[in-house]
């Protein structure tokens, strides 16, 4: 459904070299901390930058080759920009009905009304949760195959989040579609994704289906001596902590199995952001 | 296209306060001033002036990022606010000649359909003229740098032409007032026809300039 090999983009200070996949029926999360490129991948995606080099290819295409026709079967949530602020839902309506064949008024006004958004308030009155709202609305209310989202939950309560992520998952009951993801809170990309990138520096560090990232890998916090000690075969990172190492492994069974005197733990998302990205590899 | 269209069109609400002033000034230029030609050119201009200020409303808070998303080309893009442009421009015209003439008729003046058509095709010009300048300038340097670039060009444009006409006034061949009378003596006809190539030469030049900025941006 999306492909991208080694797509390249210089700017003054940062470089993007991207690689991913997002195949039908899975949901696929990027992470990575502001400024790491996730923001430049989703661009690159949609075509609002040419890149220097590498292929992107969506629906099959290359992105010279994408049809407005194509791009209705989008659906798009940008981290910093949405719909013009002068404009209200109910003057968005004609505009999303005249845009999209498939645009499904009747559900789009129903969960309007479901998450309380006003339909004749200027957009640029809403906050920013309520934008988020609508924007996700948006990009779910024409049928689209495939979802773009970049940061949908930012600015949203935990309920208001919770709503929305199960809204995606009830558009991922057909069949064929996919959601490419990014999100600063993990937890939500944990519960949702199936596979997970991980970007760093505009270089993607790590590609795990989520499953595997909770199950497999783990945190070993050990001292100086264990340290030494330890087989760094699958020890992916490290780093000194006060009580001594904490150490990223991709392999929790071998090392609960082969070093019961040590603690393992599981890890979060988080945690495994933060060896990713600060921890030294070993 | 049409999605993009009931977009401007709703977003021309925004200045419902703008086009009520500049309407109830027409009207007074209309009730006040003998000839009507004026607030035919005013209303025409002041009106399609919306088609600039529409890039500011599609720009506002970053949203043109979003816009470029949704289902439609960077050439329909352009090719709509030409068309918006020139809807404005007509729509604007039509409405203030009939004000025109009404005015003309309450008021118990003779009309003079000659000098009142030949100043909604000047209008017309003016607004072709204005907006094929405005309209790259906008796509390529953005509404904010576009506006400083846009009065630039509006400037240079003004002093060539005031300069053109200092310096040719008495020539026998390029003199404005022999240009003038050579107009003058030409049918209705040509003149229509001459300005309808003018026109499009001038307008679809400028989209294709301004199709090719927009191809090249990146947001």
């Amino acid at each position: 459904m999306l492909k991208l090999e080694h797509v390249k983009k210089q700017y003054k200070d940062f470089h993007l070299d991207c690689s991913l996949t997002v195949k039908p029926g899975m949901i696929t999360g990027l992470i990575g901390a502001n400024g790491a490129g996730k923001s430049t991948t989703f661009k690159a995606v949609l075509g609002l930058i040419r890149t220097e080099s590498g292929m992107v290819e969506l629906f099959g295409k290359r992105p010279e080759e994408i049809t407005p026709e194509d791009k209705e079967r989008l659906g798009v949530v940008l981290a910093d920009s949405g719909f013009s602020g002068y404009l209200s839902i109910r003057d968005l309506i004609p505009v999303l009905k005249a845009m999209y064949h498939q645009f499904d008024q009747t559900y789009f006004e129903e969960q309007c009304r479901r998450f309380e958004l006003p339909m004749t308030k200027k957009i640029k009155e809403f906050s920013t949760g309520m934008k988020r709202k609508l924007q996700v609305l948006a990009a779910i209310s024409h049928h689209a195959d495939l979802l773009i989202l970049d940061e949908p939950t930012a600015g949203l309560d935990v309920l208001a989040r919770d709503e929305m992520l199960t809204m995606l998952r009830e558009y991922m009951e057909i069949e064929g579609r996919a959601i490419l993801i990014s999100s600063h809170i993990s937890s939500d990309l944990e519960d949702f994704c199936d596979d997970i990138y991980m970007i760093d520096h505009g270089q993607v560090i790590l590609h795990e289906e989520t499953d595997t990232l909770l199950n497999e890998y783990g945190l070993l916090k050990v001292d100086g001596k264990q340290y030494e000690r330890l087989d760094k075969t699958y020890v992916l990172r490290s780093r000194k902590e006060t009580f001594g190492y904490s150490c990223l492994t991709n392999e929790k069974q071998f090392y609960q199995e082969n070093y019961p005197d040590i603690v393992v733990e599981k890890g979060s998302i988080d945690e495994l952001i933060m060896m990713m990205v600060r921890g030294d590899r070993s | 296209m049409k999605g993009l269209l009931i977009k401007d069109l709703k977003l021309m609400k925004n200045q419902k306060s703008f086009f009520m002033v500049m309407a109830v000034v027409g009207l007074i230029f209309l009730i006040t001033w003998d000839a009507p030609y004026f607030a035919i050119s005013y209303i025409t201009m002041m009106f399609s002036m919306f088609a600039i200020t529409s890039f500011s409303y599609d720009e506002f808070d970053n949203g043109a990022v979003y816009l470029f998303t949704l289902p439609f080309s960077r050439k329909t893009y352009v090719r709509e606010k030409y068309l918006f442009g020139l809807l404005t421009c007509l729509i604007a015209l039509t409405v203030s000649t009939v004000l025109a003439i009404g005015a003309s008729v309450i008021k118990g003046q003779s009309v003079d359909l000659v000098t009142i058509g030949a100043t909604g095709l000047s209008s017309i010009t003016i607004c072709v003229l204005f907006l094929s300048i405005a309209f790259p300038i906008e796509i390529k340097f953005g509404v904010e740098k576009g506006r400083i670039g846009f009065i630039v060009i509006m400037a240079v444009f003004f002093l060539g032409f005031y300069l053109v006409m200092k310096l040719t006034q008495d020539g026998e061949l390029m003199g404005v007032l022999n240009l003038i009378r050579k107009v003058e003596q030409l049918s209705g006809a040509v003149i229509v026809l001459g300005l309808g190539i003018f026109w499009c030469v001038a307008g679809l030049t400028s989209m294709k300039i301004s199709i090719c900025f927009l191809e090249r941006k990146e947001w």
